[in-house]
């Protein structure tokens, strides 16, 4: 059954597009990339956008503009992509394909320093619109850097380039994260960006909301009506979001000196999966009512203050040690980094959820690169049995392990890799006495749905062009979860440590013994991914 | 996505009902405990899938269909050819194959089954104990297998979902209107998939895509004639559904039945497979004409837009690859519930063939 993801069609609809795969396509539009030379453009964005167009859910006369400040030609650009597409595509390249995708690509030179310098941008956009029928719709995709988004913003308005076209027509926005560096810094960014775009144009992309198991957290939830019931602290002892990379930070040891652990995976991928785990069934799925929920679910979180940051969260930076049987630096050791530095590469925290499904049932996060494998799960522990009917093996009240006490079930949501879904849950062992023991049934997302999974930025890009902006974090959104990492970010702040006490983890272990020791004091350990 | 090989780990031959079921059991359990780590101590299946073929070489075929589809689809298959006029027996073929990718393995348990006497004749009691509970059951008619038996009270009260061909028979408009007598007496369930009409998608989409610009919305409201080409001399299931599928979503006071044009030297395309369709619309005080043509390989769109002042034009091709039998079926299987585009267009194309 196809649930309700796409926004409520436009007022006057097209009887020939129902049944069919979606209900309608986007509109023409040109779709103008900001960064056409960027590494995202050729991994990802331009792959994706043909993977579209293959599968047919492009909008006829749809046309990629590529925008940088090199010279190029449209000839070179459309070389070039094909080279990316060849090398990163999911699907295979075929010449007729290839050739109705890039009639539609072109390559505009522009200089965001010159006040004219987006002239040539709107000379092909004009050409387009006349040739391809794209009418003035727009989406500007910003792939570069953070610093630079609030000027291509301005520009983009000082040149008119902004308004839709007609009441039908859109121009739009996409933004990667990071939104800002702080509280203060996003607030700025979106009041620049406010300047020129309404809230309604603007679209921050956080590709984990276009991965398919993450968008499964809301087919699990809210489509079985077995799980929502024990979906409480009343059956959930805590929960664990584990996002686990093997990976150092390569090559962008620069970026990672300025950002760090908190700001690159918590503030938005963590506490997107924090929203989806925690949030209350919303009452349809369109964008405004998923947004509210998750809105408000980031709200209950209780805030931590600057002071009590230490004792609540635990940083870490890796040093040097083995991962999958291979030496690897440490972070300190890498290109463009300091020697001294005590950038975290490594975040623990706990969350307290202040509302009536989830107080007393805290939250474990962590992130860390460096670690032993990757993995990006969620873990629903749920609480002990009562009491044990089979004599000597009694849970503790605090839910700490006890030596032959009955595991406790466990529901584990991966996100990758083999993406799935586990229920832990106890047996017998076959024979003579009552042993029980634990087993694992896997549901293995890959097995049962053998489909191709879309890549996330597949979905994304389409979402954006159909004007659905459910899969994207909304101003209040991003503002949450500033507040709560702004605050412990003040706090390591106030509280730096020296710069012996890192590295504090192995390359190749589960982080530092001080995120041990916060599950510990409570009683609980973290589990092994 | 590339095809996983598949790997056939278990095989054996039985005679009679009830050894099928405890061999394929026993096949299991061997195979689980015969495992390495990747092997999962649990079984997925999302269907059944009964193919009701006329003869034993159609069966052969279809297995092989199935086979191909297994990688995909973790399914029990029954291939079934039933002799109701040969001597009395039960003979079935079992195999359990298993393909694995990246870990994850997909089975797909296979029963060649040969029903000969008058078991043949109660179809419903032998294929019922082999399906899986608590999933649904599809049956693929494979062929021109009489629709009398296909379509038969039993048939319908074992499956959720029967695929047919419409284009398979001799005469495609009768064939249309035996579905549709059925669809109309069963209700929604079990449900219908024709393969002719899955053929038609590409069509559609372009059809509909076409009309999704904002130039040429307000021309889906004036379409007023429609011309269908197809290849051969009598109208294909397809040509008739493609035109019944316009009449049912565009049906107003202005509207023209669709032609159906033949094009009897239509090339390879000689199944009745659709090569041109042609939509005449007027908006306010312009007029449209949207032509769409291709073969096997592209599709080209032309759209032409007169208007009191200048005259517009317009032309895209797209790639397109021709779903093949696997691809078809499999598509098939991955739905669910009634298709009421389909009821809708059925209706309207045996009105049509009329």
């Amino acid at each position: 059954m196809e649930l309700g993801t796409r926004a409520p069609a436009q007022a006057q609809a097209n009887p020939l597009r129902e049944g069919l795969r979606l209900e309608r396509t986007p509109a023409p539009c040109a779709l103008v990339i900001f960064g056409a030379s960027g590494d995202l453009t050729r991994r990802k964005l331009v792959p994706a956008l043909y993977a579209l167009s293959v599968q047919g859910l492009l909008p006829a006369g749809f046309t990629v503009v590529g925008a940088a400040r090199s010279e190029g030609t449209d000839e070179g650009f459309r070389a070039s992509l094909r080279q990316a597409v060849e090398r990163h595509g999911r699907l295979p390249v075929t010449d007729l394909q290839w050739a109705s995708f890039a009639e539609g690509v072109r390559y505009a030179r522009v200089d965001l320093d010159d006040p004219e310098g987006l002239a040539p941008l709107r000379t092909v956009l004009e050409e387009v619109d006349l040739e391809r029928g794209t009418a003035g719709n727009r989406v500007y995709y910003l792939s570069i850097p953070p610093s630079g988004i609030a000027n291509v913003a301005r520009r983009l308005g000082e040149a008119g380039m902004t308004t839709p076209p007609a009441q039908s027509g859109f121009v739009r926005l996409i933004v990667e994260k990071p939104f800002g560096r702080d509280l203060t810094t996003s607030r700025a960014l979106d009041e620049d960006l406010h300047r020129h775009f309404d809230e309604s144009q603007i679209y921050r992309i956080d590709h984990y909301l276009g991965k398919e198991t993450v968008q499964n957290l809301h087919g699990f939830r809210f489509a079985n009506g077995i799980f929502e019931p024990v979906w409480s602290r009343q059956y959930i002892d805590h929960v664990q979001i584990t996002v686990a990379e093997s990976i150092g930070v390569e090559g962008r040891g620069g970026y990672y000196e300025e950002s760090g652990a908190l700001r690159d995976i918590v503030q938005n991928h963590i506490m997107q999966l924090v929203a989806l785990v925690g949030m209350e069934a919303p009452a349809d799925f369109s964008p405004e009512t998923v947004r509210d929920e998750k809105v408000k679910l980031l709200r209950a979180i209780r805030p931590i203050h600057p002071d009590d940051a230490l004792d609540t969260t635990v940083r870490g930076q890796y040093g040097a040690g083995w991962i999958d049987g291979e030496q690897v630096p440490g972070y300190r050791e890498e290109p463009g980094v300091s020697d001294a530095s005590l950038r975290e590469t490594f975040v623990a925290l706990k969350l307290d959820i202040d509302n009536w499904r989830w107080a007393g049932t805290p939250f474990y996060l962590r992130t860390g690169k460096r670690l032993p494998r990757r993995a990006t799960e969620v873990a629903i522990q749920f609480r002990r049995v009562p009491h044990s009917p089979f004599g000597g093996q009694l849970a503790s009240p605090a839910g700490a392990p006890v030596a032959g006490a009955i595991d406790p079930n466990l529901l584990v949501v991966r996100i990758q890799p083999d993406e799935g879904i586990t229920l832990r849950f106890n047996a017998k062992v076959p024979g003579q006495a009552m042993r029980i023991r634990t087993v694992n049934m896997d549901f293995l997302y890959g097995s049962s749905f053998l489909t191709e999974s879309p890549e996330a930025y597949e979905r994304l890009l389409l979402d954006c062009m159909l004007g659905d902006a459910t899969l994207f974090a909304r101003e209040d959104e991003v503002e949450e979860a500033w507040r709560l990492c702004t605050a412990v970010l003040d706090g390591w702040r106030a509280h730096p440590p020296s710069v012996d006490e890192l590295p504090d983890y192995e390359a190749g272990t589960w982080g530092p013994k001080a995120a041990h020791d916060l599950l510990a004091r409570d009683g609980r350990s973290w589990r092994r991914p | 996505m590339s095809a996983a090989a598949l790997e056939t780990v278990r095989s054996g031959h039985v005679s009679g009902l009830h050894a099928v079921t405890s061999a394929l059991a026993e096949m299991r359990g061997s195979m689980l405990r015969a495992g390495g780590d990747d092997t999962r101590g649990m079984r997925l299946s999302v269907l059944t899938l009964v193919v009701a073929c006329a003869d034993r070489a159609s069966a052969e075929k279809a297995g092989e269909v199935v086979e191909r589809m297994a990688s995909r689809h973790p399914t029990r298959a029954i291939v079934l050819v039933g002799d109701p006029d040969g001597p009395a027996r039960i003979e079935a073929d079992l195999s359990l194959s298993c393909s694995a990718t990246g870990g994850q393995q997909v089975c797909m348990e296979l029963v060649r089954l040969e029903v000969g006497g008058e078991s043949a004749r109660h179809l419903r009691s032998v294929v019922g104990p082999l399906l899986l509970p608590d999933v649904p059951a599809h049956l693929w008619v494979v062929g021109a297998a009489p629709l009398t038996q296909a379509l038969s009270p039993d048939a319908l009260e074992l499956c959720e979902r029967i695929i047919v061909d419409s284009d398979a028979y001799p005469d495609p408009a009768a064939t249309l209107a035996a579905v549709a007598l059925v669809t109309a007496a069963v209700g929604p369930l079990p449900a219908i998939g024709d393969l002719a009409w899955r053929r038609i998608r590409g069509w559609r989409e372009l059809a509909g895509r076409v009309f999704d610009t904002p130039e040429l919305r307000g021309f889906v409201q004036g379409i007023e004639d429609v011309e269908v080409r197809f290849a051969g001399t009598r109208p294909s299931a397809q040509a008739l559904l493609f035109g019944g599928w316009l009449r049912s979503r565009l049906d107003r006071p202005g509207f023209r039945l669709p032609s159906i044009t033949p094009i009897p030297d239509g090339g390879e395309d000689e199944g009745g497979e659709l090569l041109g369709v042609v939509l005449n619309a007027s908006h306010r005080d312009r007029r449209a004409r949207i032509e769409i043509s291709g073969d096997a390989t592209r599709r080209t769109t032309a759209v032409s837009v007169e208007g009191a002042m200048r005259t517009t034009s317009a032309t895209w091709t797209v790639g397109v690859e021709r779903p093949g039998i696997v691809a078809l079926v499999g598509a098939e299987l991955e739905e669910q519930g009634p298709d009421p585009m389909y009821a809708a267009a059925l209706v309207a194309a045996v009105g049509e063939a009329r």
